[in-house]
């Protein structure tokens, strides 16, 4: 029904903008709510595909699957960033630096 | 139009005005201090109003106990984060 | 879903978008995570929108709170504290205009696509399948997600609880290596205020908690949401000072970490006593059976939340609060 239509073209263009804090950014905390996005938005398309009219309440296999995608999401931002913390006391970094590695294949941070 | 659907516009709209002019001073006042006062009154009057045209609209004792439950569990939220930013702020500009 | 007109739909949907957008090209961290919590709220909306409310009070508990705790957490330390040394080392260089372009474009082009390809599949959808109208509707309990939860894909909870207990090993095993810098102390003590609040949020988010747990069963809430009252809880409590981090896990933590997978896997292994298949409720007991395994996974989730945030490998309540002015 057309009802849904602005709410699934929105999935889309959030799944891009998602993506984008992905590969476009390079501080990994832009990087992990890039992700977060990209999970909301394929969260909203599966909700919103299976609306079945105005009187019915939402389908409850999809809500179910969104609702354990919803706790997962929260445990991956919990380990990524003890991984950015790590990383942060490890090397002070805040960003993942492109590695440089000469003619010999050695890589000079090492 | 019955009367409690007049009266259920008239709050939702007068709570919209609220928030609004609480945003207009969030965008527009010059630092913290001028901003938390346009958001906790403005902001915290607009939900008052909104969950009074929402529990008018409703029309149950019990769904408007709620709300006024919600909004004052929404106060008693926004007293303590304005309090603190503005205790942080004190502290950010003593540095 | 709700009878509204399209433009609610039509805002709501710009409004995510801007958001979105003003969480991924923001210049700060700070900012970025704020807005995120913003997108989780508005994206609540969506859910009740959408006619799923138990989707709602799972996104503004789990995503928009805990999630935004845990960030801001881990962004404190690049803008309100002055005495943080800054992280270190040459800056990478911006990426040249092409590669941007080449995001930009792929970006965009993938999100016209998909925009268009969603829109079009969400004009034409099937019915639900008459098996599943009659599981969910036979079944002792009401709430059809609760049913689908812990009944018809029950296994995909279990994962979801092994899941959550990974999270926390996987921090464990971080921990182990070098002590990662856990909440900053505040400047000078808890003030009273936040003190006060987080008294007074004792007793009503537990009440809360304990009514979306028991209502689960007929009426829109459950296990996670209940379970991210109580960790949202435990999170106030670690910020205001009344749980101390530990160094190691008690036993008593160490058994509320695997209550809620070690019931549910329990459960699993009994039922081949009353049927042929592992995860199947008995005919007499259904909704008694749900209501334990709820309370066991509601236990294990507040402690698994509470201890993520902490960020630490134990917690204990503090011996003596610390009082501010």
């Amino acid at each position: 029904m057309t009802a849904v239509v602005p709410l699934a073209a929105t999935a889309g263009l959030l799944f891009a903008i998602g993506l984008y804090g992905m590969i476009g950014r390079t501080g990994l905390i832009h990087r992990l709510l890039g992700a977060n996005i990209m999970a909301s938005a394929i969260f909203l398309f599966l909700v919103v595909l299976s609306t079945r009219g105005i009187e019915a309440s939402a389908d409850p296999v999809p809500q179910a699957m969104v609702l354990t995608g919803i706790v997962i999401s929260v445990c991956i931002t919990a380990f990524a960033l003890g991984l950015i913390r790590y990383l942060r006391v490890m090397t002070g970094e805040d960003e993942l630096r492109r590695s440089t590695r000469d003619a010999d294949g050695q890589s000079a941070d090492d | 139009m019955s009367i409690s659907t007049v009266l259920t516009i008239a709050l939702v709209v007068a709570g919209c005005a609220f928030f609004l002019a609480g945003t207009v001073g969030l965008l527009r006042f010059p630092d913290t201090h001028s901003r938390l006062h346009a958001l906790t009154k403005a902001d915290n009057l607009g939900l008052g109003f909104i969950c009074a045209g929402l529990a008018v609209h409703g029309g149950s004792v019990t769904g408007a106990l709620e709300l006024a439950f919600v909004w004052a569990l929404a106060m008693m939220a926004a007293t303590v984060s304005a309090f603190l930013i503005a205790r942080w702020a004190d502290w950010t500009s003593d540095q | 879903m709700i009878p509204l007109s399209p433009v609610f739909d039509v805002l709501l949907g710009l409004g995510l978008l801007w958001l979105a957008w003003r969480v991924v090209a923001s210049r700060g961290r700070f900012t970025a995570v704020v807005l995120f919590m913003v997108f989780g709220l508005v994206m609540a909306i969506a859910w009740a929108r959408l006619g799923a409310p138990d989707l709602a009070l799972a996104e503004a508990a789990i995503s928009a709170g805990i999630t935004g705790a845990l960030l801001l957490n881990a962004c404190k330390a690049a803008y309100a504290d002055p005495g943080h040394p800054q992280p270190g080392g040459p800056a990478t260089p911006p990426p040249s205009s092409a590669r941007r372009w080449l995001v930009y474009a792929i970006c965009g082009g993938l999100g016209t696509a998909l925009a268009a390809t969603m829109a079009w599949l969400a004009l034409g959808r099937p019915d639900v399948a008459p098996e599943l109208r009659d599981a969910v509707s036979g079944h002792a309990v009401d709430n059809p997600v609760t049913v689908i939860l812990l009944d018809l894909r029950g296994y995909d909870t279990l994962l979801e609880m092994a899941v959550l207990l990974m999270a926390f090993l996987g921090l464990r095993i971080l921990m182990g290596h070098r002590d990662l810098a856990g909440l900053h102390p505040l400047p000078e003590g808890v003030p009273s205020m936040a003190d006060s609040l987080v008294a007074m949020a004792t007793p009503i988010l537990l009440i809360t908690a304990l009514y979306l747990f028991w209502t689960g069963t007929e009426a829109p809430g459950g296990a996670f949401q209940a379970g991210a009252l109580l960790g949202a809880l435990g999170v106030m409590y670690r910020l205001t000072g009344r749980i101390e981090p530990l160094d190691h896990t008690p036993a008593a933590l160490r058994l509320g970490l695997i209550l809620g997978l070690g019931v549910f896997a329990g459960f699993a292994c009994l039922s081949l006593i009353w049927s042929d298949w592992p995860l199947s409720y008995p005919a007499m007991a259904t909704a008694g059976v749900a209501l334990t395994i709820e309370l066991a996974m509601m236990i294990s989730i507040a402690v698994t939340l509470t201890l993520l945030f902490s960020g630490s490998a134990g917690i204990r309540l503090a011996r003596a609060p610390v009082q501010g002015p």
